[in-house]
């Protein structure tokens, strides 16, 4: 190879300044803000509705696992989702993807940067849906209850999982170009109801249930539950599980994007651009 | 209009019309993903209410709302953004330079639009009421297909004066678009009664179409009492007067996107 040295640091700022200017489509600073804070007010708004009008009496720990899965889960929608629509952008619209896998920057980096652009909006939309739910309904969540270790641990290793699973996405969609937007969104769908988070596993059929827990994001859900309130505090946390799951699903993915990147490149995929 | 124009608007629509009926065909997994992604964040909601213990009527209104969201998401993503899409694309020189008018393409875009929609929606209602055993009052069925069609008309005519505005402001506007989810779901009231709220919220959130539209199918389909301020009948109405103004405003927008298309040059030039 011509190219000696891997332009790793150089090349994951740039992506992540070119990230963010692309995720906020190049709007002033006061678009970004409102938009990206009316996002999840209005989820956590449609919830405290819904409970409002609908509740006929929920315990408070079903109201809490419900909540604390949905808000979550949007770092797994906004984590994933980056990660496919950078393919889909950069290959149908501003059609710079040959240009991107071909310079120094390793294509994964570049992702991963496009990736952490949207890192502080995932945090901020987390933070909203858990607060104004508390606020509107009462989930009786304090600063003293939370453990504030587990907690960042929590989102440190919820981010690397999501790294790795946005990798596989990334991987399958460079492999569909004709259907790059929907196969994410339904990867993103499908674990959404079976990764323990709006909906409890032990009602899922039992080969969906093994298929659930042997990937991390039912652990780590459940460790950001148990590091938020005292409810889920009833057994000490498994963090074997998380631990062990966590490992194989990162490098299982980071291998399946590589065969998949690779696969790509082969059948000339990487900038067929379809205009879907 | 002379015999020789209506002929070719008529051409117009239907060519238009054709690639968004048949199209869709030649590519079956589109259909897949447009039916189950609606179909999952119903089944995420009706989860959600079973866990609030909720009455099961709620789950009915759930239904109705996120089958009808399916249409929202069309007419914001394949009628608003479309000649945006079609600039960046370089096809809405074609189109400006051709003897036809944007106001016949983009009908096309509608009636093709609409009745590939129509399909969807059914099919995601049909899933999702099998898949939780909801029980609707099909005896009213025509009652919900004057609604219905009414709703679609107006959604797709306040899309096509959209087209213009997307085509104008550019990219910064663009942005808002991702406004086009959850805000909406919250103002069209699309999980939950939107008059049970509170009275000036619902009618507020009325402005939009979706709310009339989604709020009369649930007074005329759900087999339960439904709390509510207007009557279907009027929503209706609301609805059609709604698709008249936004046509005729639309027209006005699109002939001055094509006037000033010819005349200045720069609206069709891509990355603008």
């Amino acid at each position: 190879m011509a190219i000696k040295h891997r332009n790793i640091y150089r090349g994951f700022i740039s992506s992540l300044i070119i990230g963010w200017r692309i995720e906020t489509n190049w709007a002033s600073p006061i678009n970004v803000l409102f938009v990206k804070t009316i996002r999840p007010i209005s989820s956590a708004i449609i919830l405290s509705i819904m409970y409002s009008v609908a509740s006929r009496g929920s315990n408070l720990k079903d109201l809490l696992w419900v909540i604390i899965g949905i808000s979550t889960w949007g770092l797994v929608q906004s984590q994933v989702e980056l990660m496919y629509w950078a393919i889909t952008s950069e290959r149908e619209w501003l059609r710079n993807i040959k240009n991107i896998i071909l310079s120094p920057t390793p294509f994964f980096i570049y992702l991963s940067a496009r990736a952490s652009s949207g890192v502080p909006f995932a945090i901020f939309s987390f933070f909203t849906i858990t607060i104004v739910s508390n606020i509107f309904l009462n989930l009786n969540i304090t600063l003293e209850s939370v453990l504030f270790f587990e907690f960042t641990l929590s989102l440190v290793i919820g981010l690397v999982i999501l790294f790795f699973l946005g990798l596989l996405t990334a991987g399958i969609t460079l492999n569909v170009p004709r259907t790059p937007i929907g196969v994410g969104e339904a990867i993103v769908g499908l674990l959404y109801l079976i990764s323990g988070s709006i909906i409890r596993p032990e009602i899922l059929p039992s080969y969906i249930q093994n298929f659930s827990t042997s990937l991390p994001l039912i652990h780590w859900i459940e460790l950001v539950r148990f590091s938020i309130h005292p409810a889920f505090r009833d057994n000490p946390y498994d963090w074997e599980s998380l631990l062990f799951t966590s490992i194989v699903f990162s490098i299982g993915c980071f291998l399946s994007y590589v065969i998949l990147f690779k696969l790509s490149r082969k059948h000339g995929k990487i900038d067929q651009a379809t205009m879907y | 209009m002379n015999r020789y124009n209506y002929k070719f608007a008529l051409r117009t629509i239907y060519g238009r019309a054709y690639p968004r009926i048949w199209g869709v065909l030649r590519e079956p997994s589109w259909v897949l993903f447009e039916i189950l992604l609606p179909v999952l964040s119903i089944i995420a909601f009706i989860f959600v209410l079973r866990s609030f213990n909720a009455d099961p009527a709620f789950e009915a209104y759930a239904v109705i709302g996120g089958s009808m969201m399916a249409i929202w998401f069309n007419v914001v993503f394949a009628m608003a953004l479309q000649l945006r899409w079609e600039k960046d694309g370089g096809n809405l020189e074609f189109y400006i330079s051709s003897p036809t008018k944007l106001s016949w393409i983009l009908l096309g875009m509608m009636v093709g639009g609409s009745i590939s929609t129509t399909s969807y929606t059914v099919a995601i209602f049909s899933i999702s009421s099998v898949l939780f055993d909801t029980e609707f009052l099909w005896s009213n069925w025509y009652q919900a297909l004057i609604i219905f069609i009414s709703c679609v008309v107006a959604l797709y005519a306040i899309g096509m004066c959209l087209a213009s505005v997307f085509l104008k402001y550019g990219r910064e506007f663009e942005y808002y678009l991702e406004m086009a989810n959850e805000p909406v779901q919250l103002l069209s009231g699309s999980f939950f009664p939107i008059f049970s709220v509170n009275i000036l919220f619902g009618a507020i959130a009325s402005l939009i179409p979706l709310t009339l539209g989604i709020d009369a199918l649930r007074q005329v389909l759900v087999v339960s009492e439904y709390p509510t301020l207007i009557s279907w009948e009027i929503e209706t109405v609301i609805m059609f007067i709604y698709a008249l103004i936004a046509l005729r405003f639309s027209k006005y927008t699109l002939n001055y996107m094509e006037k000033s298309a010819r005349e200045s040059g720069t609206l069709t030039l891509k990355w603008q």
